[in-house]
């Protein structure tokens, strides 16, 4: 949580076992107000139609919360440039109802996937999560090991994953309720370089 | 060793003849099979004794042989109080008697029962009251009496390492029970393409189908072997759900996991609970129900016992002689309560084989055989109208009693969803009405008993339609209850509730079912009214005059059958959210402290030091510089263009008029005037202001923010930044010669940066919002930098701050701190009645605003005189210190309370705030304070601040 | 465990939520007798049939109106903020 990828861990996590990733460093920015979706559109941003659900724009996932919220999340470090751009075009005097949340200093991102991830998630949280249930793209905005979370769906296939952002407060307390609900699934916690490697 | 009596195949569904298990139950050892329960393994021996009653330790044996009743609770090592009926016997066990005085077989407490005239119904609440001053007596006794098993603590120490767990599930439709209604309703759903889960309570599924006898069994493979292959039927076996609750959210219970699941609609095929007879002596070992006998035979090969009376209220008891017959046993009679069997050829067939029929009779009395310690034998006499019988009668040597009067139907989770048990005095029968939406009944628990009619509503009810009405089977007998001059007959069994017991309860008073329950005891014990909630409401309604069905059954609460503590505790979750400095405060020693889910250093050192500590760092902010985490304080970022409008209605204070680079107090109120939180409003542009909350309240100040501009449509953004932001307030005189070293880009002199100004600059490099704040009052500077750059911000002011002499500080010593300016802190100087006017703090509201939250209020509130102010008091250094909420005495009267008293070393006296009456508010008032311990002290009114009257070194 | 159905998030667990009271409109501060401005502050209706309630769904901060039959406990109809000045303006 110190502000570095932990590259790698003494256990290596095989193809598809269950794995959570601290993604904490990565970048993440929100905006909203009555006018975020426009201002967010006039940067070109491709934006989800619907609350409570995400599309892909490259590195980006844009989730969209609310009408009026969108929380956008980079999906590795190489959205670093992007979600600055985004950054540095936004200013408070442009008469535009539209809003920025520092998502990188008040959020938490881990990445959870692999064998039984939804069965993982039944001992944390009340939604179903299931495959047939939640969708990718699908978000949730609700509690985790009683806190509040937001989990997003990425994929079902090839592996089942989640992004889950939460208070950055925090952050301990999840990793360690992530970790301790997958020891039963040989869940274990996974380098960023065994991430990236099943992300591609 | 003894030997088992086992029944050769087909009989025995359970048992595994190749898996004999030795175990020893009560010292002696004993041999069974893999499959048995410790109770059917122990009857296999013909050991029918198990336990000693809760208060007259009379002998026990099971009832059931269901895990119904609490006869069979037995001590394992691993756990106290386990039914022997239900725990599996595994090689090697070692099974102890619960609740004996001595042994189970001569337990010298058995001698209570004939004191039983002096230890009558509501005994406790009698013997507690008179004579006075009996009680720690009492107290004694039944400390060492109550409670039946034991923990073995060192046992759990060492197996710690069960894991309990808890997680949701979801279905479409969950189906409660496995026997032929659960899971023909189970196939109906499936095929009707739901999601199925299926729970049973025993190890494998067929419920009554599998102790009924081998004419069932092709029939229950079938519909088993179908369930077990179908893809959308989940099976959970050894699982038992526990309680309904809203919407359909269900308890089930499994082993060591709690499953908490929704379901779309609930299926209930839970069955039925088969009824005792009332009889002195039904207690006794060897007395059993039909279906117990049944499971006995069919499940575990065991005969009872060699000679059974049957003692009949409907057909099945017949049915259950036949069983009984065929398995060797001798049936020695049927004494059936009726004047005839609705089967007469069955009746024949029984005669033709020499088993004599006693019509309209009842057994009047079982006796102790006392060397096997089992019922010896019975007195049969025939019944003179309902509940009495002949002068004499004739007596039967038996082994054991087989007793078939009827059922009641598991009204448990159906009760709990707010359905009505109802109860026909004329024909005896139950029903359950009134369910809520989604969930249907099938099978016994809903009337039907007929294997076709059982089977029908199963499917009907996984269509999730109505089935037609059920044959109707006669089989509960309307008065299975027979008084004796010497009473013993027992209506509860758990807590040895006679039939005078209960009728003693309504002559004393107690005539609803909710307090005979409660002051007899009657249904509270482990079977929680399972055996003696029909049989009490019978005899209420009698005595009372009243029908069954108006006296009725007490309410049904969850659990449906005891749980584990373990279970509700296993995976429970402890949210704890950190700072970005929080390993520094680790690093440097500090005693961390709770605020809600926060972790706060509340002083730095060891605990032995605790006070020494505090008051170091109280005076190294008073005379140098210190350094404190407020990151856990709210932020919240108002924006747009009508932020200034929107806390000018919100907060008590004019905030419209705030140019960017001024701060002001901002005292929230609620409708009622109440002040609710406080914190500092800073203006960094036109539509952007920085608020700050306190750490518990701003969770609960955002929400009411997006509520109150939901009602007035403001064009404002407001967003909770609490986490987005790391904080620190470096206080004392020397702060600004500390933040000089590291902000350099920033005029920091008094006139460029005054008290109350807010500005933004890079500290060390890092961008930061800097707000001069007063709170301890001292020189201060709360520095704000984004979370990431928390530690980094820490580490460089320390640095810098070393030539000074910089100490962090914690909690503790800023409660003392601002304690000595008279500084309020929300929610402990204040209650949920304190308005501004008695907190002395009118400064703080707007006269010339249209409109504040509780404004209107406070308007009001202003034309009447106080009750009660917030005022400063001191006393001397080794007076008796005053905690907060003792109270400000007036004589005897009660005139007040402390809130917040500690010790200052600035100033070497004890310095506090208290509510006061108005007429005690002058300085120099003296006022009494009642200590713990009840020592009293007079304290004297000052005026705040106690410290810096003129509020200069803040403002410097 | 009752559901409740949060217009933005679908239907939930109620310990999503916390309760934020009645719905009243606020009566006029500056013209309203200091009885009637009472019965505002402190009074709820708590009417045995139909009442509309302020709840939020806490973990996205989202506040709407539920319409909630008290005697049987059953949610009739949730709505937003925006939805339901609609309907008060339709209704004249």
């Amino acid at each position: 949580m110190r502000g570095q990828l932990v590259d790698s861990y003494p256990h290596a996590v095989t193809d598809s076992s269950l794995g959570v990733c601290d993604l904490n460093i990565l970048p993440r920015i929100g905006f909203k107000g009555a006018e975020a979706r426009d201002w967010l559109l006039s940067q070109e941003l491709e934006l989800p139609a619907t609350a409570n659900s995400a599309v892909q724009n490259g590195l980006l996932l844009t989730c969209r919360l609310s009408e009026t919220e969108f929380f956008i999340a980079g999906l590795s470090s190489d959205a670093e440039e992007q979600i600055q751009t985004l950054h540095e075009s936004w200013s408070l005097d442009s008469q535009q109802r539209c809003y920025l949340l520092e998502r990188g200093d008040s959020h938490a991102c881990f990445a959870v996937s692999g064998d039984h991830v939804s069965e993982m998630m039944a001992k944390l949280c009340a939604i179903d999560l299931r495959a047939k249930s939640f969708a990718p793209y699908s978000i949730a905005q609700t509690s985790v090991a009683k806190i509040n979370a937001i989990v997003v769906r990425i994929s079902i296939d090839p592996e089942p994953r989640f992004l889950i952002f939460a208070d950055m407060s925090s952050a301990e307390y999840l990793w360690s309720c992530l970790l301790d609900a997958m020891s039963e699934f040989s869940g274990t916690a996974m380098a960023y370089s065994d991430y990236l490697k099943r992300i591609k | 060793m003894a030997s088992q009596q086992r029944l050769p195949a087909p009989y025995g569904l359970l048992i595994d003849r190749g898996k004999p298990c030795s175990f020893e139950f009560d010292g002696k050892g004993y041999i069974g099979y893999g499959g048995d329960t410790i109770a059917s393994a122990l009857i296999a021996n013909q050991q029918w004794l198990m336990s000693r009653s809760f208060k007259y330790h009379r002998m026990r044996g099971p009832l059931t042989m269901a895990g119904h009743d609490a006869n069979t609770l037995v001590q394992l090592k691993s756990a106290p109080n386990t039914l022997a009926d239900k725990q599996l016997l595994q090689d090697g066990m070692q099974v102890h008697a619960q609740n004996v005085a001595g042994s189970l077989r001569r337990d010298w407490l058995s001698v209570l029962g004939s004191f039983a005239k002096f230890l009558p119904v509501g005994f406790y609440y009698k013997a507690f009251f008179r004579p006075r001053g009996i009680w720690p007596l009492w107290a004694k006794l039944i400390r060492r009496q109550a409670g039946l098993g034991v923990i073995d603590q060192s046992y759990s120490t060492a197996h710690n390492d069960e894991e309990f767990d808890k997680q949701y599930k979801f279905a479409d439709v969950v189906v409660v029970g496995g026997g032929p209604a659960g899971l023909s309703a189970a196939l109906a759903a499936a095929k009707a393409e739901e999601e199925v889960l299926l729970v049973d309570e025993n190890k494998i599924l067929g419920g009554s189908f599998n102790y009924l006898g081998a004419g069932y069994q092709v029939e229950r493979d079938s519909l088993v072997a179908e369930v077990l292959a179908n893809p959308k039927i989940e099976v959970l076996c050894n699982t038992i759900c526990n309680s309904w609750q809203a919407d359909h959210w269900l308890a089930l219970v499994n082993d060591t996991r709690l499953h908490k699941v929704r379901a779309k609609r609930v299926v209930l095929a839970t069955g039925s609970i088969e009824q005792p007879a009332i009889f002195r002596g039904n207690d006794l070992p060897g007395v059993v129900v039909s279906s117990a006998v049944l499971r006995l035979l069919n499940l575990y090969a065991v005969k009872p016992g060699d000679k059974a009376v049957v003692l009949a209220g409907n057909d099945e008891g017949y049915g259950t002689a036949q069983a009984l017959h065929a398995a060797g046993v001798e049936v020695v009679a049927i004494v059936d309560l009726r004047d005839a069997s609705n089967q007469p050829t069955i009746a024949q067939e029984l005669e033709a084989v020499g088993v004599p029929i006693f019509s309209k009779s009842t057994i009047f009395e079982a006796q102790l055989d006392k060397t096997a310690q089992r019922v010896g034998k019975v007195e049969v006499r025939k019944i003179t109208e309902p509940g009495k019988c002949a002068e004499t009668g004739r007596f039967l040597e038996c082994d054991f009693v087989c007793v078939a009067v009827g059922y009641m139907p598991s009204w448990q989770l159906p009760c709990m969803a707010g359905a009505q048990l109802s109860y026909d005095d004329a024909s005896a029968e139950f029903a359950l009405s009134k369910l809520p939406a989604g969930m249907r009944l099938a099978g016994s628990v809903n009337g039907a008993w007929q294997l076709d009619d059982v089977i029908a509503q199963g499917r009907a009810a996984g269509e999730n339609r109505s089935a037609g009405p059920p044959e109707s089977v006669p089989l509960n007998h309307p008065w299975p209850i027979f008084a004796h001059p010497k009473g013993k007959e027992f209506v509860d069994f758990d807590e040895d509730l006679q039939i005078a017991d209960i009728i003693n309860a309504t002559r004393d008073g107690y005539s609803d079912i909710q307090l005979v329950k409660r002051y007899s005891t009657c249904g509270m014990g482990p079977s929680q009214g399972r055996h003696s909630a029909l049989a009490a409401a019978r005899l209420v309604a009698d005595v009372t005059g009243r029908s069954v069905a108006e006296t009725g059954v007490t309410t049904a609460r969850p659990p449906v059958a005891a749980e584990t503590l373990a279970v509700n505790a296993g995976r429970s979750f402890y949210p704890a959210r950190r700072t970005n400095m929080h390993y520094r405060h680790a690093e440097a020693g500090a005693q961390m402290m709770q605020a809600g889910a926060w972790y706060r250093p509340a002083y730095y050192g060891p605990q032995d030091r605790a006070q020494q500590c505090i008051h170091n760092e109280v005076m190294a902010v008073r005379n140098s510089v210190g350094l404190i985490d407020v990151s856990t304080l709210g932020g919240l970022e108002v924006r747009g263009p009508d932020a200034g409008e929107f806390l000018n209605r919100f907060y008590t204070f004019t905030f419209t008029k705030l140019v960017p680079g001024q701060a002001r107090y901002a005292l929230l109120c609620n409708e009622a005037g109440v002040v609710i939180d406080d914190g500092v409003a800073a203006r960094l542009h036109e539509q952007h202001f920085y608020v700050t909350a306190t750490t518990g309240g701003v969770d609960r100040v955002f929400q009411s923010m997006l509520k109150w501009n939901a009602q007035w449509g403001l064009d404002v953004d407001i967003a909770n930044a609490t986490t987005a932001w790391c904080g620190v307030n470096i206080a004392g005189p020397d702060a600004r010669k500390v933040l000089a070293k590291v902000c350099d880009s920033l005029d920091l002199s008094a006139d460029a940066f005054p008290y109350m100004a807010v500005r933004e600059a890079k500290v060390a490099g890092i961008p930061a919002r800097l707000l001069r704040v007063g709170f301890v009052g001292e020189l201060g500077y709360e520095i704000h930098v984004p979370q990431l750059y928390g530690e980094a911000l820490w580490d460089s002011l320390l640095k810098a701050g070393e030539e000074f002499s910089i100490k962090p500080f914690g909690v503790e010593a800023q409660r003392v701190l601002r304690l000595e300016k008279g500084h309020v802190i929300i929610g402990q100087d204040t209650d949920a009645m304190s308005n501004p006017m008695e907190l002395q703090m009118n400064w703080a509201l707007a006269r010339k605003k249209p409109f504040f939250v509780g404004a209107r209020t406070l308007r009001e509130l202003e034309t009447k005189p106080l009750e009660r102010v917030l005022a400063g008091f001191t006393l001397p250094i080794g007076a008796a210190q005053p905690k907060e909420s003792c109270l400000v005495l007036e004589g005897e009267q009660m005139a007040g309370r402390v809130t917040s008293c500690a010790v200052s070393p600035t100033l070497n006296k004890q310095v506090g705030l208290a509510y006061v009456p108005p007429s005690a508010v002058e300085p120099g008032s003296v006022i009494t304070i009642k200590c713990e311990g009840g020592e009293r002290v007079d304290a004297t009114i000052q005026a705040l601040p106690f410290y810096d009257a003129e509020g200069a070194r803040q403002a410097v | 465990m009752k559901l409740l159905n949060c217009p933005l998030n679908g239907p939930r667990n109620i310990t999503e939520f916390s309760y934020g009271g009645e719905y009243h409109p606020q009566p006029d501060d500056q013209t309203t007798d200091a009885n009637a401005w009472a019965e505002y502050v402190f009074f709820h209706h708590n009417k045995a049939g139909l009442v509309l309630e302020w709840w939020c769904h806490t973990p996205s901060s989202f506040w709407f109106l539920a319409e909630r039959n008290t005697l049987t406990d059953e949610v009739i109809n949730t709505l937003t903020l925006a939805e339901f000045k609609l309907r008060e303006a339709s209704r004249g």
